[in-house]
């Protein structure tokens, strides 16, 4: 900053409490920032840290009660709390902007996409003729990496993915050329592949327009990918700030340090799976499980052909982006759901054709995780009674049995014996999941199938929670089906990885053959190359040569070539006609016709 | 201290006021045989069509001789305010009914409400209604909750032909005017208080179904029933456990409120109409039916009092009904 030149926005000592029915609550307490006209700065903390109340109350946000607000805050030098909410609302569709972390819950879902460009141009104070505005919202469209604009004007915000509607936000926020972008957790509901995209925008944005940015995000690798400064928020007060690398580097606050020792665990690559824990005895085993959808007289292949197996004692992990049919398959594989081909064997056995009351016998052994854990709980229940039920198929009678068991069980993942009489309101995320575990464990099952178990938690809750599943394979022999999107996260934990991609397994190699290099199928190498990290230079040059386009389902031949640098550079005849079967190779499986053995 | 918070949450005056006046009736519905001077059935005929007594605080002693030992309390304390009524009680205890002054005479006689043209006792008649009005409420609150309960938990968990059979029986019943439908089987059948409730609470099923079923069919898609099927748990315990008894126990207190203060409402409207409680029985509406004739002649008080306590029964049940929603919908954020 040149010296005498006023910040684009400051804030100094802002408070914001709620009114609550045990008294004041406060959010935020005496935070202050500072934002420079282009530059990205990133506010991080864990969620409940009151990083989006900041902003949210900061721009006059805050749904329900108005709370209590103080402290000052300044615009380009213009006095900003101070102001009418008329005056507020001014600045806050033209110079400020926000974008939030659900694009399709922002987008009005009765309106097309050309309509809401429309209104947020006019609203930005454009004008001009119908077709002049039509023009200039292709344009910003464009200005954000959609392609296709001319038929996206005519489509509903349902009809397009996640990634695309959040484009069109920050499009539209574009529209009125603002000065600075506030962005909550932009891309947290976002594939890897679509986030790493987003954040090139970012920087794109910032060095075209000169747009001040706030990110806000829990995720310490996208602050670290982005933003040049960092504010961390813990129990609503900013406990420390600087330069994004000093302070990752050469923190000072124990919270910083804790948050920064979780990131750690997940970034340094080094593995935690059991070494020599799997045994060569195949515990379950999956052959051809086929699913259709049907949606609105389209129909499709959400499991196609899904084959895998599971030795005792191992992890196998199952990634992919949403909608590539991976719950689907947990699903299927624990009989929630039918199956239209293909069979599930538990120890020889195809538990998806046995009898109600041996399908309901087997469910004490595979037992399943689930990804929300504040869903998974009957609001109503309590601790004690959700264990107490899952042990009712148990051959527990006595009531001390049935107590020492519940006991048991809280220790084994540990929780307080407190927690037993609480309601899951009065949970934290992280204990939530931890109960979700005892009701699983309190059966005694040899099979864990976790769908997405740490997608909704913290950072470093997730790294508590994984630790947790680690400890139990070794004690108890435990073999997990790990399902997830986060490809950093099952490199750790996993021994076995198999890639989906709309449906079907596309690779399967040993966990430690899940590098750059040494992964076979281009997706797999989008996928590795999109995960935000600290050496991202090479990385970054890998996601270039993939094509900006969006998943689309393809009819015949290899449902990725639309994305595939291979194919794309020499339009091979047999991607176009053939699907690519699951082939072996040296040490795993692909299903690529150009992947060479 | 935990008072004041439940009253500060939504809906809590209206729960304190609908429930304190609910559980005075049903208190004195249950207890009324034992307190009460006079039966229901007992005619005074020395003492017909007497006004309410002022002295009401004396007569509301239960015996005679609890009458006794208030009247020498008060004696033997030596109040010089002593009334014209002490003097007659005490002339009455020596037996010397001639020196009973008449003015005195429509004070005596222990009818705290007054009386009924028949010179039965307005307080008895009263407690006798209030009974006959709420079991035959509890009838249809039995049959409009215990089927339209199930029903909904069905149509709302499996979709297709339970949904479709609810679809049909409700539409059905729906499309027919409740109190033709109650007349006419009253008229097909016996009249009988109970049966005619038993329809009412037939009407009712509808309403009762399709709010459960609404419920259980957003509930259905949630975690934790998907959760619970993984747990190897049944259907019926999901049905009665998880979305039952977990989910919607307080949607069921608030309809049992509002059908009670409704089926009060149509049993009064019925006895008065003379289809409901027929004499001798007692019910409030039939009380006031029978007062049709004495009310412009001055005689209020047997038109008044059941009217009254109609009107206390009904605002007490939707009262509490009404608190416990909002109290419910405050817990869903809704």
């Amino acid at each position: 900053m040149k010296a005498g030149e006023v910040p684009l926005l400051e804030v100094s000592g802002l408070s914001i409490s709620f009114e609550t029915d045990n008294g004041l609550l406060h959010a935020v307490n005496k935070a202050s920032l500072r934002v420079e006209s282009g530059e990205i700065i990133g506010i991080i903390g864990q969620s409940g840290s009151g990083k989006t109340t900041l902003m949210m109350g900061l721009l006059g946000l805050l749904r329900g009660k108005p709370g209590v607000r103080e402290g000052k805050a300044f615009f380009q030098g213009k006095p900003l709390l101070s102001q009418g909410s008329s005056l507020m609302a001014e600045l806050r569709g033209r110079d400020i902007a926000v974008i939030f972390q659900e694009p399709r819950a922002a987008l009005d879902p009765f309106f097309r996409i050309g309509e809401h460009m429309r209104e947020a141009l006019l609203r930005g104070g454009s004008s001009g003729s119908e077709a002049e505005i039509r023009n200039k919202g292709l344009e910003l469209l464009r200005d954000v990496g959609l392609v296709d604009t001319e038929q996206l004007w005519d489509v509903f915000p349902h009809q397009i993915s996640g990634g695309m509607a959040q484009r069109v936000m920050i499009a539209m926020a574009l529209s009125a050329k603002p000065k600075l972008l506030v962005a909550d957790e932009p891309s947290t509901a976002l594939d890897v592949t679509t986030q790493a995209k987003l954040l090139e925008l970012f920087k794109r944005l910032r060095d075209k327009h000169g747009l001040s940015i706030i990110l806000i995000s829990h995720d310490i690798g996208v602050i670290q990918e982005t933003c040049s400064r960092v504010y961390v928020m813990h129990r609503g007060d900013i406990v420390e700030q600087g330069e994004t690398a000093e302070v990752l580097h050469h923190s000072k606050h124990p919270y910083t340090q804790s948050l920064i020792q979780a990131f750690a665990y997940f970034a340094s690559g080094e593995r935690k799976a059991l070494v020599g824990a799997a045994t060569p005895e195949t515990l379950v085993e999956a052959k051809g499980l086929r699913k259709r959808f049907g949606l609105a007289g389209k129909s499709f292949e959400a499991l196609d052909e899904v084959s895998l197996f599971l030795r005792a004692g191992e992890t196998y992990a199952v990634v992919g982006e949403s909608g590539s049919g991976k719950s689907t398959l947990a699903l299927s594989m624990m009989a929630l759901q039918g199956v239209d081909g293909g069979e599930v064997l538990y120890r020889g056995e195809n538990w998806l054709k046995s009898g109600k009351s041996r399908i309901r016998e087997l469910r004490r052994a595979i037992r399943m995780l689930f990804q929300h854990p504040e869903a998974v709980l009957n609001a109503g229940m309590t601790v004690e009674a959700t264990l107490r039920e899952a042990l009712e198929r148990e051959d527990v009678r006595s009531p001390a049995e049935v107590q020492e068991r519940i006991s048991k069980v809280l220790e084994q993942v540990h929780l307080d014996p407190v927690h037993a009489k609480r309601y899951p309101s009065n949970l934290s995320s992280g204990e939530k999941q931890r109960v979700t575990i005892a009701r699983a464990l309190i059966t005694r099952p040899k099979v864990l199938v976790c769908d997405e178990p740490v997608a909704s938690l913290d950072l470093a809750i997730q790294a508590q929670i994984l630790e947790l599943l680690r400890e139990f394979q070794e004690k108890m022999g435990l073999t997990y089906l790990f399902i997830s999107h986060n490809l950093a996260l099952v490199k750790l934990l996993a021994h076995r990885i198999g890639v989906m991609y709309m449906g079907r397994l596309i690779e399967e190699a040993p966990a430690e053959d899940f590098t750059v290099e040494r992964a076979r199928h281009p997706y797999t190498r989008l996928l590795l190359a999109s995960v935000p990290s600290l050496d991202d230079e090479k990385l970054r040059g890998i996601c270039a040569e993939f094509p900006d386009v969006e998943p689309v389902r393809l009819q015949t031949g290899c449902p990725f070539r639309n994305r595939c640098p291979l194919y794309l550079r020499n339009h091979h005849a047999e991607c176009e006609t053939v699907l690519p079967p699951l082939r072996d190779i040296k040490k795993g499986k692909v299903a690529c016709h150009l992947a060479d053995a | 201290m935990s008072l004041l918070v439940f009253l500060r949450k939504p809906g809590g005056w209206r729960m304190l006021t609908g429930g304190a006046i609910v559980v005075f009736l049903v208190l004195t519905a249950v207890s009324g045989n034992f307190w009460t001077r006079f039966k229901s059935d007992e005619m005074d005929f020395e003492h017909q069509l007497v006004p309410p007594s002022s002295n009401w605080l004396m007569h509301l002693t239960t015996t005679e001789a609890g009458r006794k030992l208030l009247l020498q309390g008060n004696g033997s304390a030596g109040g010089s305010s002593v009334t014209a009524d002490e003097d007659i009680l005490g002339a009455l205890d020596d037996g010397t009914k001639a020196q009973v002054p008449d003015a005195s005479l429509l004070t005596a006689h222990g009818h705290v409400l007054g009386t009924d043209k028949n010179g039965r006792d307005m307080t008895a008649l009263l407690v006798a209604g209030a009974r006959n009005c709420f079991l035959p409420g509890l009838v249809a609150c039995a049959v409009a909750l215990g089927v339209g309960v199930w029903l909904g938990l069905l149509a709302g968990y499996y979709d297709g032909r339970w949904r479709l059979f609810a679809q049909v029986f409700n539409g059905t019943l729906l499309s027919m005017p409740r109190m033709v439908l109650i007349l006419v089987v009253i008229c097909a059948l016996e009249p009988n208080v109970y049966l005619t409730m038993a329809v009412l609470g037939v009407t009712l099923i509808p309403r009762v179904s399709e709010l459960i079923a609404t419920r259980v069919r957003a509930l259905s898609k949630m975690g934790f029933i998907l959760a619970a099927k993984e747990g190897g748990l049944g259907d019926f315990r999901i049905l009665t456990r998880h979305l039952f008894w977990y989910q919607n126990r307080a949607v069921f207190f608030v309809q049992f409120s509002l059908i009670m203060a409704e089926s009060i409402l149509v049993e009064t409207t019925l006895s008065y109409l003379q289809f409901g409680t027929r004499p001798p029985e007692v019910s409030w509406g039939n009380i006031i039916e029978g007062s049709r004739l004495t009310f412009f002649s001055g005689q209020y008080w047997i038109t008044f009092f059941p009217a009254a306590a109609i009107v206390l029964a009904i605002l007490g049940f939707f009262y509490l009904g009404d608190g416990l929603n909002a109290r419910l919908a405050h817990r869903e954020g809704r």
